[in-house]
């Protein structure tokens, strides 16, 4: 294996890694070039991995259901700012509601069967929901079913 | 007396920390504790150790831009807190106690 290549490997491995602590990944890198060394790389990366540094810690996350970039988690929190807020008037990310009127406008005016699967969709989704309350208050526990949980809260 | 005294590690990083100044983030503090320290530092053992000294409030930390010789990746700067030098002090203090009352070390002889 000729030095290039391991330094090119070593680099890869680097990249793979560097999402889950990217001020590390950046020291790593920085000082790689400097020192134009891949044993070095190698030596950090192995004990890098094998100290847990790549976790990054404290890491918020939107809504419990996507992990957010950690840069932007350590700037927010650098900030003391809360989660990325979900703009729930659209349902695309970066597009508001007069993007999302003029796309519909688009959609029906150059494919408007296009609409008959939004509709069905929304149907299957309406279905879908009764059904699950539906189940969920056949399996419900005692109290929920009589209403007393809701009561030990307001009495 | 302290109810947790720094490990020898976290308090060069401290001290590091504080010799650098603003602009202290993982390669250069590590050039500090390699040339002053006499020790090779892993930077992944700098990064751990900083998320522990941070979880205890002794050093806190910022995000600064990325930068294109970083790959696009930004600097994690470091300073060190109020609590963190009240730690530092107090390590110092228990590890100067402790130096003098070696009988060895005064006499010179081992």
């Amino acid at each position: 294996m000729t030095r290039s290549l391991s330094s090119r490997l070593a680099l890869s491995v680097l990249r793979l890694l560097a999402h889950r602590n990217e001020p590390l990944a950046g020291d790593l890198l920085e000082e790689s070039q400097r020192r134009q060394s891949a044993l070095w790389l190698w030596y950090q990366l192995l004990l890098a991995l094998l100290l847990g540094s790549f976790h990054q810690r404290h890491v918020p996350v939107a809504l419990n259901l996507t992990p957010i970039d950690p840069i932007v988690a350590e700037w927010l929190m650098s900030k003391r700012l809360p989660p990325r807020r979900v703009n729930l008037s659209s349902p695309v990310e970066g597009v508001g509601g007069l993007g999302m009127m003029i796309f519909g406008l688009l959609l029906s005016s150059v494919v408007p069967d296009v609409w008959w699967f939004v509709v069905g969709g929304i149907a299957s989704g309406i279905v879908l929901g009764t059904a699950k309350v539906y189940a969920r208050r056949n399996h419900a526990l005692p109290d929920e079913r009589d209403g007393l949980l809701v009561r030990h809260y307001f009495t | 007396m302290p109810r947790h005294l720094l490990t020898d590690f976290e308090l060069m990083i401290l001290l590091a920390i504080l010799r650098v100044g603003d602009g202290a983030y993982g390669v250069p503090i590590a050039e500090e504790i390699e040339r002053t320290g006499g020790r090779r530092v892993v930077l992944g053992a700098i990064y751990t150790a900083l998320d522990r000294l941070e979880r205890n409030g002794l050093v806190s930390s910022t995000i600064g831009e990325p930068t294109p010789e970083r790959g696009g990746r930004a600097k994690r700067f470091f300073a060190v807190t109020p609590q963190g030098i009240r730690g530092a002090q107090e390590t110092q203090r228990a590890l100067m106690a402790l130096w003098k009352d070696v009988p060895q070390l005064k006499g010179g002889s081992a």
